[in-house]
């Protein structure tokens, strides 16, 4: 139980931001620590890669005019396997380029992880606040809302919720937020009771510091730690999410996604065309890992107590 | 009595949970365009609108429609699947029970190869072999489950000719009588061994893809408590006694190492609900997943409903017996110690 952020409060006239900087110092000092295991360290790898990818993919690729996230159509090379000129990685049965869909896919993941997790976590933040720090019945009304999220698979509601909404990759991105948030208000509000108890609460309200400046100075920086564990888990866990949707025929046809070219490679498979659907889940195989094995040494070292659950 | 009170706490909370679910599966067939939509065509005037309007009563206030659709639930009424071009309630059980057949095996596989792998991990901590199987399990947890199945598929459709697509072969199926819905009890029933032979072939590799993942789950929960307990006090204790290893562990921490276990059991039946979606698709299964999906890809929302509200109830009264379970366990314990 003994946590770094006791410490951080010594200097009551520090600035707001102080101990959010000290925290995040601290997570980085521990994630280099994190890094010395093997298996955490192969996760940052598998990570770093695929965002490097992600970001230098018009480089890698040229980009589909006037769309780059829509697989380009050579309708002149349809079915081809892998190892044909032109097209390494083989292609669809609509003369979609699988490596296309490799590399400008990792953006699709890349822009679609940092939407969700950036909502999630802000709606979340917010309604794990107000349940945690107001509390009453504001807390009991809010986590009723979380329980009845919660208590369903949130592959059938997000079905639900992309199917009403029409098939399209944005409303995925929707859904997926829609049912995201639950997670780090839970979070965030257990983290939020917990710290009220300290002392220096008390003595934060002794020497008349408003309840919000409590509330930022003293009391969110202590859901930092928690929050970037579950942050960094989330970010693999929404890309399987979102292709797992848009394999079932969710997204809209051709668009440059590994979910999608699992999907369209599905239907070839009988016929022996297994390139297509192999290369776009791979890619799926190893964002997810590399997140999985990252956040999971994260936590091993921010929040040990949690460790192999 | 704690736990009667629990039990008895857990039940009464069940009914508003179910009619929250209900109030969210209604609201969200209220999203995104009329409900009528389907069935209005362009050369219809304002009037014909009206008249459609008033014969589903979508003119009415939310709260009448709703009141008005629960009734209908509750009298099994359940709306016109598009997709299969029949009532809701005649597809339905056909349906639900392909799928429980699947999930029933898949969670069973799942259950005792996560419960074998996990102990045997536990008991042999750190050494080589529990390294391959945490590689494993973690591989577990990542493994996009659509992905899989069609690896699985290329593996033993493809390369090594083995798996059938689909539920049955149809000319031994149209052979027996089908009492239960379920094919591998209707074979038992039948006494037809070659129904069951062809049961069992097309069940097993949709059942073992759908438990693997599930399998992850359990095996590792095993692990960490059977860690956990080999560090007890009664363990050694066991051991002075000149107990065989195998015994302590069988007889002494395994016991108690499932205990916790039992909780993600419950949990990991969501994971398998969900999971039965994409593996229905890929292995051409005709359950719910795969009915729902054609819905949800055709806009039929009474399909969608009735998938979202079944998927649902299923799942809560699983969680709801977990729990219970749950509690009686842990209070033995409780006594136990004390």
């Amino acid at each position: 139980m003994a946590d770094a952020a006791h410490v951080d409060h010594v200097s009551p006239l520090g600035g707001r931001w102080q101990s959010f900087t000290t925290k995040a110092r601290r997570i980085g000092d521990l994630s280099k620590t994190a890094l010395k295991s093997p298996t955490t360290l192969a996760g940052a790898v598998i990570i770093v890669i695929l965002i490097a990818m992600a970001i230098l993919a018009p480089l890698l690729v040229e980009g589909n005019r006037p769309d780059p996230y829509q697989l380009p159509r050579d309708w002149s090379a349809i079915n081809v396997p892998p190892g044909t000129p032109g097209h390494p990685l083989g292609t669809t049965s609509e003369g979609g380029d699988v490596l296309y869909g490799v590399v400008w896919g990792a953006r699709t993941s890349l822009r679609l992880a940092f939407i969700v997790v950036g909502i999630t976590l802000v709606v979340g933040t917010i309604i794990g606040s107000i349940a945690g720090f107001v509390g009453g019945k504001w807390d009991e009304v809010l986590m009723r809302v979380v329980d009845v999220f919660l208590a369903v698979p949130e592959l059938i509601l997000a079905l639900a919720i992309a199917a009403l909404l029409g098939p399209s990759f944005r409303n995925i991105i929707i859904a997926i937020s829609i049912l995201g948030w639950p997670r780090y208000a839970r979070i965030i509000r257990g983290q939020i009771i917990h710290t009220k108890e300290n002392e220096y609460v008390d003595a934060a309200h002794v020497i008349g510091d408003s309840k919000f400046r409590i509330y930022l100075k003293d009391i969110l920086p202590n859901t930092i730690t928690p929050v970037v564990v579950a942050a960094t888990l989330q970010m693999g866990a929404v890309v399987l999410f979102a292709a797992t949707l848009s394999f079932l025929g969710l997204a809209e046809a051709g668009i440059a996604e590994w979910g999608n070219l699992v999907g369209e490679g599905q239907a070839g498979i009988v016929s022996g065309r297994w390139w297509v659907a192999t290369f776009g889940g791979l890619m799926v195989f190893l964002w997810s890992l590399g997140f999985n094995l990252f956040g999971d040494g994260l936590r091993d070292v921010l929040d040990p107590r949690t460790e192999g659950r | 009595m704690q736990v009667r009170e629990y039990v008895v706490r857990r039940l009464l909370k069940l009914p508003f949970v179910l009619l929250a679910v209900t109030v969210a599966v209604f609201a969200l067939s209220r999203v995104g365009g009329s409900p009528i939509a389907i069935y209005l065509e362009h050369e219809m005037s304002p009037d014909e609108v009206q008249a459609l309007e008033e014969r589903y009563g979508v003119d009415k206030p939310l709260p009448v429609q709703y009141v008005a659709w629960l009734g209908g639930v509750a009298r099994g009424d359940l709306g016109w699947s598009g997709v299969s071009v029949a009532p809701v309630s005649e597809v339905l059980p056909a349906r639900l029970v392909a799928t429980m057949e699947l999930a029933t095996l898949g969670s069973f596989i799942a259950i005792a190869l996560g419960i074998g792998l996990g102990t045997y991990a536990g008991a042999r901590r750190n050494r080589f072999s529990d390294h391959v199987i945490r590689v494993l399990t973690v591989s577990g947890a990542s493994l996009p489950l659509f992905w899989f199945a069609l690896m699985m598929l290329i593996l033993f459709y493809l390369i090594i000719p083995i798996a059938p697509l689909g539920r049955f072969d149809p000319d031994v199926y149209s052979q027996i009588t089908h009492y239960t819905g379920f094919y591998t009890i209707d074979s038992i029933l039948n006494l037809n061994p070659s129904a069951l032979v062809d049961a069992i072939v097309h069940l097993a590799l949709p059942a073992f893809v759908l438990g693997f993942e599930g399998m992850a789950v359990v095996a590792r929960m095993m692990r960490s408590s059977l860690v956990e307990e080999m560090g007890e006090d009664y363990v050694d204790s066991a051991r002075a006694k000149g107990l065989p290893e195998r015994r302590v562990i069988r007889r002494h921490a395994r016991r108690n190492a499932l205990i916790p276990t039992i909780t993600v059991i419950g949990l990991s039946w969501g994971v398998l609900l969900q999971g039965s979606v994409v593996v229905e698709n890929v292995f051409r299964w005709p359950g719910l997943g795969r009915w729902a999906t054609e819905g949800v890809i055709r806009g039929d929302r009474a399909t969608i409903m009735a998938f979202v509200l079944v998927t649902a109830v299923v799942f809560l009264v699983v969680n709801l017996v977990v729990d219970v379970i749950y509690a009686y366990l842990d209070r033995r314990v409780v006594l136990g110690a004390g």
